[in-house]
């Protein structure tokens, strides 16, 4: 068997898996770079507006001085460097800055603290980086603002938008969560890791197209590594011939992906470095309930994505064994990342289903109740998809004997 | 030759194939138009509903004759509900000419300065725009344009006016389906093993590449023009041919407009500036299968340059779209920045409209591509590869 899903696998490692690796490497690292360069600028040391690619590195220079832990003395050294800054005064009249791809050293601690006020109206710009908060007189009212913060978007959004609406015993389990999320936050410059999230989201269907491209002709009879007479006459030929495939297709999406998230990791760890897996995963998605820090929750969202595309490879290849034409998969693999990407598009919550939706902040963010227990989405993520491979299996497997070429 | 590009048609073009063409497209058209249809069935006052029928009905009525002038304005400005398309259409105007002030709140004066209201709007918009620095005479020649439209007709033109909005999304997605029906014309099946065989033949290596180049435009624009004129006459059947001769002013989303067309000159514009589109897609199909040879892998990179067009398309960086995407197919067939966006090339002391210069350098381009095909051809024959 192991031999089987060895060669399997090499098959599986032909000319349109090398295309498309190399293609996929070409657009993330052009993509990357022709968008960075041509959207950031920032305000480096001197008080220079520095623009494109170099704005990262200068950003975290910079930033140097503000790493720590946002406790009471963190805040009041903070209020007293910004409102000396040049930055404050550069943000006072150019008042469409930060909105449109402009970056000041405060935006990380300065964001969640503005967090605390605006809770869920927070977005970026010029107007939601300033200090001037009563809250902020000690860490204590703060913290306990933030929370607030916190809780009113949560029942906010589950009121408005939640699929099942909270019971009156639910509410003090969600109050004792946020209560219990670590304070105080650790800050950090983690822009690198904000661009690998960011991009990540924006590629991961285009890693979905890939796999329908590379796993179309894994069960089917018109390509050359798919099924043939002779494989079907072998003594190996269906049933354990068909699972190695199987298992091979699954391998194969295991080892892409990682190709694919280093490449991402590469480029964007080149252009803005790695630095920030210690802060808080607060300062980064300021719901978060969970006592992470930005490593961890980015492993979490990794590995959401990895159960995803294991999710489409199962698809396609269930599609394959189905369809048995390869060109007829990818045509199909490819309207079901279309119908997914657009119905991961809308407000329904039932998105939340959608393997696509497996490496959104809402795996952070976003948990359902049962009873008075809280389950975050991302378990709730990886429980769906060995839901789906497992239904997808059991269809393969029941189609291994009725393969038939003719 | 005229054999073989008959025998390389019948190939791409096979009568199922040809079939499931027209039935994808008519499929498409019939829900494009039915999800346009709805958008016209409203609530009125009393809390009845309006079917379409009914408020492009009424709308044709009520608009016959009609201009934007202080008449027809007074007459709006005394309605208290605005529910037919014609009044939805006329308030909307009116709220992007005053900057979202209400026909309700306009005074006399307001509405007798009504064009002079837009071209000053329109003067706001050439002086306040971020990403380009207009000329004085590159003003005075815009403004020129907009003042020679001293009264918008204000007819009927539903049909038009939905046809070549919708235009930008069909389009697009024809180019791509018809590049999907040429991707076999050079991409070879690896399970068909028929290469060598018409390789060897007497007209199987420059006339078979000739021949196969032609099919690809011939066949891509029998598909390109029949799948437009299916769009067009599906679209059409219930709102009308009416208003063919209307300003595009009357719409509002090219209501500041500086170019004085009609909906139909509009829609011969889109088709033609479509056409380039699909030309460049069809030259770069035929580049990339030639040089990647197997059809699989040639549909990998095809795909991904779309995805690229569709990322770049989705950050909007007025740059990119500006030095690249303007040039490529997704963007030029996103017809309304052509209108609207007053976007110009200073091309050797000329300034050229975006419209004119994407057509020329997207033909140049595509010129290009289909040279380096031809060439990398030539090379491959040299070389003994077949």
């Amino acid at each position: 068997m192991k031999d089987l899903i060895r060669f399997e696998y090499k098959k599986m490692c032909n000319g349109i898996s090398i295309v498309s690796l190399v293609a996929l490497s070409i657009l993330t690292v052009l993509f990357a770079i022709v968008t960075l360069n041509l959207q950031y600028r920032t305000i480096d040391s001197d008080g220079n507006v520095v623009n494109g690619l170099a704005s990262f590195r200068a950003l975290k220079e910079v930033s140097e001085d503000l790493e720590g832990v946002l406790d009471g003395k963190y805040i009041r050294g903070l209020i007293e460097k910004y409102d000396s800054s040049y930055d404050k005064a550069y943000l006072a009249e150019n008042r469409g800055f930060l909105g449109t791809g402009g970056m000041t050293k405060y935006i990380v601690s300065n964001y969640v603290i503005n967090y605390a006020y605006y809770g869920l109206y927070m977005s970026n710009g010029n107007e939601k980086v300033g200090l001037d908060y009563d809250f902020l007189d000690s860490e204590e009212s703060f913290y306990q603002k933030y929370r607030e913060a916190v809780l009113e978007q949560l029942l906010y959004v589950n009121a408005e938008n939640g699929l099942f609406p909270h019971s009156e015993e639910q509410i003090p389990v969600l109050e004792q969560k946020i209560q219990n999320i670590k304070t105080p936050f650790q800050i950090a410059y983690h822009m690198g890791w904000a661009n690998v999230f960011g991009y990540f989201g924006m590629e991961y269907p285009v890693f979905f197209i890939i796999l329908a491209f590379c796993l179309s002709g894994c069960y089917a009879k018109d390509s050359t590594n798919g099924m043939d007479e002779l494989i079907l006459s072998s003594i190996c030929g269906r049933k354990r011939d068909m699972q190695a495939r199987w298992i091979a297709g699954n391998l194969f999406t295991v080892v892409f992906y990682m190709i694919y998230v280093l490449v991402l990791i590469a480029v964007h760890g080149g252009n803005a470095s790695l630095h920030g897996l210690g802060a808080s995963a607060q300062t980064f998605w300021f719901e978060c309930l969970h006592n992470f820090s930005v490593g961890t929750a980015l492993l979490i969202v990794f590995f959401g994505g990895l159960a995803g595309a294991l999710v489409m490879a199962n698809l396609v290849m269930l599609l394959s064994i189905k369809l048995k034409n390869a060109k007829l998969t990818t045509v199909f693999g490819i309207i079901a990342v279309v119908l997914m990407f657009r119905q991961a598009s809308t407000y329904s919550q039932i998105k939340m289903l959608n393997p696509l939706q497996f490496k959104e902040s809402a795996l952070l963010t976003d948990f359902l109740f049962v009873g008075n227990a809280i389950v975050p989405y991302f378990v709730i993520a990886l429980l769906l998809s060995a839901a789906y491979i497992t239904v997808c299996w059991l269809v393969l497997r029941l189609s291994y004997k009725k393969y038939r070429l003719n | 030759m005229i054999e073989i590009i008959k025998i390389e048609s019948k190939r791409i073009l096979s009568k199922r194939v040809f079939l499931l063409f027209l039935v994808i497209v008519f499929l498409f058209s019939a829900c494009s138009t039915y999800l346009s249809l709805r958008r016209y069935m409203v609530s009125s006052v009393d809390g009845t509903i309006v079917t379409f029928q009914e408020n492009l009905a009424y709308a044709r009525t009520n608009q016959q004759g009609k201009a934007i002038d202080r008449e027809l304005l007074s007459f709006m400005r005394e309605k208290d509900e605005f529910i037919y398309i014609d009044e939805t259409s006329m308030n909307e105007i009116v709220r992007l000419n005053y900057e979202g002030k209400l026909i309700q709140e306009l005074t006399d004066e307001e509405i007798g300065s009504f064009y002079q209201t837009r071209l000053s709007r329109i003067r706001d918009m050439l002086e306040e725009n971020q990403y380009i620095q207009y000329t004085q005479e590159e003003k005075e020649y815009f403004f020129q344009k907009a003042s020679q439209l001293s009264e918008i007709p204000f007819d009927y033109a539903e049909g038009w006016k939905v046809l070549n909005k919708d235009m930008s999304t069909f389009v697009p997605l024809l180019i791509i389906f018809i590049s999907v029906l040429l991707l076999p014309i050079f991409g070879s099946d690896t399970k068909v093993s028929m290469k060598e065989l018409y390789r060897s033949t007497r007209y199987g290596k420059k006339t078979l590449d000739t021949a196969r180049i032609l099919t690809a435009f011939i066949v891509g624009s029998v598909l390109y023009f029949g799948g437009i004129s299916l769009f067009f006459v599906i679209r059409m059947i219930p709102f009308g041919l009416d208003g063919a001769m209307q300003y595009i002013q009357s719409n509002m989303t090219t209501f500041f407009s500086i170019f004085n067309m009609t909906y139909l000159q509009q829609f011969f514009a889109n088709v033609a500036v479509g056409f380039i589109a699909f030309f460049f897609d069809v030259c770069l199909l035929i580049l990339i299968t030639v040089v990647m040879d197997k059809m699989m892998n040639s549909a990998v990179v095809f795909v991904l340059f779309w995805i690229t067009l569709l990322l770049f398309d989705q950050m909007y960086i007025w740059k990119v779209n500006h030095y690249f995407a303007n040039f490529m197919p997704l963007r030029m067939t996103s017809f309304t920045h052509y209108y609207i966006g007053n976007e110009i090339y200073r091309i050797f002391g000329y300034s050229l409209s975006c419209m004119i210069w994407s057509i020329l350098l997207s033909s140049l381009l595509a010129g290009i591509l289909l040279l380096l095909a031809i060439g990398w051809e030539k090379v491959k024959r040299k070389r003994g590869v077949y």
